[in-house]
């Protein structure tokens, strides 16, 4: 009998080393250790043996049963992890293959610089102010203190609809706009759409201005310089220098022009800046008093700076853009490099 | 304007590099660069025309610098003939030439310049022609007044005319081109004939030439604003007009007539008739301005002393005493209140001495504008969608109009366009974008799915032409990432693209209605609950753009939309009890409407009925999936059924569809 039990386990063994899937291994369990199994029987016939033989063959098939248990466990759990990475390996793909989806589509480079622009004024405390595109020539001109028939007229080449009414060529109209309507203290910007008979690489009849201005009690030359000093830093860097030079408008004074050092070279002189190291980025000065007088507020009491910027020009110096007609155009393989 | 560095050096002492000299004057308001040959390339502001010459630099120079400018001693020696007796001047029009002042020299000998006038002209730029009109040109350069030499025998009667010019009036100016004239223009005339367009340029019939034995020499002062008009008309600048248009110096008009004839007598050889003619309308006088030295701290947010100020202004050749300063005439033209001392203090202490503050209140900010955000909202949200937002110019053409066939009878028109192409407020955004579409097809891009968000224009009634803020979509090709993906922009993607508008918005009332607008195709195209248009483009206007691929659209008024948009956006709980789904499956008769048949199915289930959608679709074979719920508690499968049952009833007689069952 202990015979045929050692038998029976050498049996077993080969069947379950043997097996090569799932199904062949439970056959070889149904067979060898199933409730009609054999062994099984033989372990029914246990109470038939002596008392003598009974204790050392029932160990006998306990510890084979045990022994073959553990077999087959061992042998399942290796089949079903042979099983899985048989599956893994079948659904291997090529992880170089594109990505599913729609394409995500981009802001347009003028409006993140105007955006970015907007953002550095609203945290100082700004809001925000827009007028028409088509305007009067009285906000474009005379509220500026820039007379009818005067020289300085020419300098912003005016498309004019008739006599009275034309496209902003800046958007400093805002400004009397706003102060018309409103008493100070005000911090305004003014973003918007600008147009002048010009057009070369660097100039389009359409582009972007932010008009910005302060007016309240006691605003000075200096508040122009430390608020228009803090805003080219947020956007061109925090060592970047940044020089106040005077200048004519004819609706500030005293007025300055304000330059950063040259975002190619940082000042050493290059192409871009033609060798002075500055760029030049906004126009700015103190609100001149008779255009504070011709929108009834007193010069003596309030005064305010104002400044303006033509946003491609800064996003041409930040993405390193030649020609302004690249915004315009709107090539898509322009556009998705933003 | 162009400034030879030795030339300066002769009115200004300078030290240190020319670098450093250009340097220094961009930094007290002359943008200044050096260019090969010792020459400063000088940009002088409009305001600044006293700058207009190397006296006027020399100034700035010296101001800058804490020196002084060097001026000559000089003397006109007459002879005894008078110069009265020698011509006659009659100034017609004293508006428009207020100061016309005239001397004489006799027996010159017309020949070229000695080479150091020449040279010297050259430096500057200027060409040499003979020794008068050189000295001319020479004292143009110095002291920034232009002055014309006119040989007197060519002069009927000797006699000057200074009058506006006669309608079609003609002249033939010295570079020998011949201008139309209107009568805004002043001109220097003889009796008989005209000799000069005034601060302009002179006629070729009076010129200084090989003959020329006595010499009538003009200086005078010209009204800015006239000689710009003149000059922009007829489109001729020359170094003079240049010079008028900002005015000329009032005191300048008689030195450098005094001194142009020491020097034309001296070169030509010639004598200067005693006297000079003056026709003069009104006296100009140094005004003097008051300054408050707390008021020039208070604008400039600086600290310095009232003396401190006084010895800036003084750099300036202003006479100051006290707190009143006396403006020299070089500067009247620009200096004239409190606010321009300030300038001049500010400019001459330096900019950059300035200490930068920020403003020492609280801000007033009335905080976003609403509009403004939402279009950020929206743009945020096309971005989203795939889709790259472009900017195009708010102007088009005629042709844009004709291509979609828009009306342009409400377009506002520019009166003096750059091209025709740009010659009209556009009322619509779709042509822009089809023309962004052309230009990337063109070049060989064909998968463009692009957005604007910009203003459309148009007459209104008002005092100025309505603006409006719309969106525009255009999507053509296909908008997968991967080519593998094939994908088609027809309407259903460019409606997919609506709907996630709306929905981020939380705009849920919005019909579609079949539209007959004549930008989409026929059958495929609705209206946007009156704020919109969405469709695919009708192949005729496709083909004048040469698009050959299928491209959907939409267009929204945004500002209409902004107004949809709930104020208080509230949030609604989630659901505590399951729902239950029921499937209807039906064939439709032709015309009847998705949008029909959810709302009858959602009107027929009433409260029980939380959501409809279509799930499956073949040809007039649809089936849509009912959701069930009430949020108070789980409904059993009876009542769903009943409801359900009800629904189906009544959807074969309301809406005569067949029920597969």
């Amino acid at each position: 009998m202990q015979d045929r039990i050692r038998q029976i386990e050498t049996d077993a063994i080969a069947a379950i080393n043997s097996a090569v899937d799932p199904q062949e291994l439970e056959a070889a369990r149904v067979k060898y250790v199933g409730k009609k199994s054999e062994f099984m029987q033989l372990l029914k016939s246990l109470g038939t043996l002596s008392p003598e033989e009974r204790p050392v063959i029932g160990a006998l098939i306990n510890q084979t049963k045990v022994k073959l248990q553990n077999a087959l466990n061992q042998k399942k759990v290796f089949l079903l992890q042979a099983d899985q990475s048989k599956k893994i390996d079948a659904d291997k793909i090529d992880v170089t293959l594109p990505g599913k989806g729609i394409k995500r589509g981009r802001y347009h480079p003028v409006t993140q610089v105007n955006e970015e622009c907007k953002a550095t004024f609203i945290r100082l405390g700004y809001e925000i102010a827009e007028g028409p595109d088509i305007e009067l020539d009285y906000y474009n001109f005379d509220g500026l203190n820039i007379p009818p028939h005067h020289p300085s007229r020419d300098a912003f080449a005016t498309l004019f609809i008739d006599e009275k009414v034309l496209l902003r060529t800046h958007t400093s109209p805002v400004q009397i706009r706003v102060m018309e309507k409103r008493k100070p203290p005000l911090a305004i910007v003014a973003p918007g759409r600008v147009y002048r008979r010009d057009s070369d690489a660097t100039h389009s009849p359409v582009f972007q201005q932010l008009e910005g201005f302060f007016v309240d009690k006691n605003v000075t030359f200096g508040d122009l310089k430390g608020t228009l000093t803090e805003f080219l830093r947020q956007t061109f860097g925090r060592k970047r220098n940044v020089r106040f030079r005077p200048s004519f408008f004819p609706f500030t004074e005293p007025s300055a022009e304000v330059d950063v050092e040259c975002v190619m070279c940082n000042g050493k002189g290059c192409r871009l800046c033609k060798g002075t190291g500055w760029l030049e980025i906004l126009g700015s000065g103190m609100v001149d008093p008779k255009v504070l007088k011709a929108v009834g507020y007193n010069p003596e009491k309030v005064s305010g700076f104002a400044f303006g910027m033509g946003i491609e020009r800064i996003a041409m110096l930040k993405y390193r853009i030649d020609n302004i007609r690249l915004f315009y155009e709107n090539d898509i393989r322009f556009l998705e490099q933003f | 304007m162009k400034v030879p560095i030795e030339w300066l050096k002769e009115l200004v002492n300078i030290k240190g590099s020319p670098d450093k000299l250009a340097h220094m004057m961009t930094m007290g308001g002359l943008e200044t660069v050096v260019e090969p040959g010792n020459l400063l390339e000088i940009d002088i502001l409009p305001n600044r025309s006293d700058c207009w010459s190397i006296l006027g630099i020399a100034r700035e120079v010296a101001a800058l610098t804490k020196t002084t400018v060097k001026r000559p001693e000089y003397r006109v020696v007459g002879i005894s003939k008078k110069v009265k007796d020698a011509v006659t001047v009659e100034v017609k029009d004293k508006k428009l030439c207020p100061r016309y002042m005239a001397r004489v020299i006799e027996n010159v000998t017309i020949e070229g310049s000695p080479d150091w006038l020449k040279k010297r002209l050259e430096s500057a730029g200027v060409r040499a022609i003979n020794n008068v009109v050189d000295v001319t040109n020479y004292f143009l350069l110095e002291l920034g007044q232009p002055m014309h030499a006119f040989d007197a025998k060519l002069i009927k009667d000797r006699t000057i005319i200074v009058r506006e010019a006669k309608p079609g009036e003609k002249i033939t100016t010295l570079d020998g081109k011949e201008h139309e004239l209107s009568s805004d223009m002043l001109m220097i005339t003889d009796p008989e004939k005209l000799i000069a367009i005034a601060g302009v340029m002179g006629a070729a019939n009076t010129e200084v030439n090989g003959q020329t034995k006595t010499v009538i020499l003009e200086s005078a002062y010209f009204d800015p604003v006239s000689i710009n008009n003149t000059s922009k008309n007829i489109k001729l600048r020359s170094e003079s007009s240049v010079r008028f248009e900002h005015g000329v110096g009032w005191a300048m008009v008689e030195e450098a007539l005094d001194r142009a004839a020491i020097m034309i007598a001296e070169l030509a050889g010639g004598s200067i008739l005693a006297g000079k003619i003056d026709k003069k309308t009104g006296a100009r006088k140094p005004k003097t301005i008051k300054f408050r030295p707390e008021r020039v701290n208070q604008v400039l947010g600086t600290n310095l002393s009232a003396a401190e100020m006084q010895s800036l202004l003084k750099r300036l050749g202003f006479s100051v005493s006290g707190n009143k300063v006396k403006i020299p005439l070089f500067r009247a033209e620009d200096i004239s209140r409190e606010i321009d001392l300030i300038e001049e203090i500010a400019r001459v202490y330096g900019y950059d001495k300035i200490e930068p503050t920020m403003p020492n209140t609280s801000f007033p900010g009335k905080g976003v504008d609403k509009l403004d955000l939402f279009r950020n909202k929206v743009r945020e949200i096309m971005i989203g969608c795939g889709l790259n937002e472009v900017q195009t110019f708010s102007m088009v053409g005629p042709k844009e109009f004709e291509r979609t066939g828009t009306d342009p009878s409400k377009a506002v028109k520019i009166a003096n366009p750059m091209c025709v192409e740009e010659s009209l407020m556009r009322t619509i955004l779709l042509p822009s974008l089809l023309n962004v579409v052309e230009h990337n097809i063109n070049r060989q891009v064909e998968d463009v799915f692009i957005f604007e968000i910009g203003k459309i224009y148009a007459y209104s009634g008002g005092k100025l032409p309505a603006e409006r803020w719309g969106l525009t979509v255009t999507a053509i090709g296909s908008p997968f990432m991967s080519a593998i993906d094939k994908g088609k922009a027809d309407y259903f993607y460019i409606k997919g693209i609506l709907q996630n508008l709306l929905d981020v918005l939380g705009i849920k009332d919005h019909k579609l209605v079949e539209s007959d607008s004549h930008l989409v195709q026929p059958g495929r195209g609705a209206s946007i609950a009156g704020l919109g248009l969405i469709g695919e483009l009708h192949p005729s206007i496709r083909k004048k753009y040469k698009i050959e691929k299928q491209l959907s659209f939409f267009g929204i008024d945004l500002e209409g939309l902004f107004k949809l948009v709930e104020e208080s956006q509230r949030y609604k709980p989630l659901p505590k009890f399951p729902s239950a789904s029921r499937d209807i499956a039906m064939n439709v008769p032709k015309g009847l409407e998705n949008q029909m048949i959810i709302s009858t199915i959602k009107k027929l289930g009433g409260d029980m009925v939380e959501a409809v959608f279509l799930f499956d679709k073949y040809k007039d074979s649809l089936a849509y999936r009912v959701i069930f719920r009430n949020p108070e508690r789980t409904l059993t499968d009876d009542e769903v059924n009943k409801k359900h049952a009800q629904i189906i009833k009544a959807l074969e007689s309301k809406l005569n569809v067949r029920l597969r069952r």
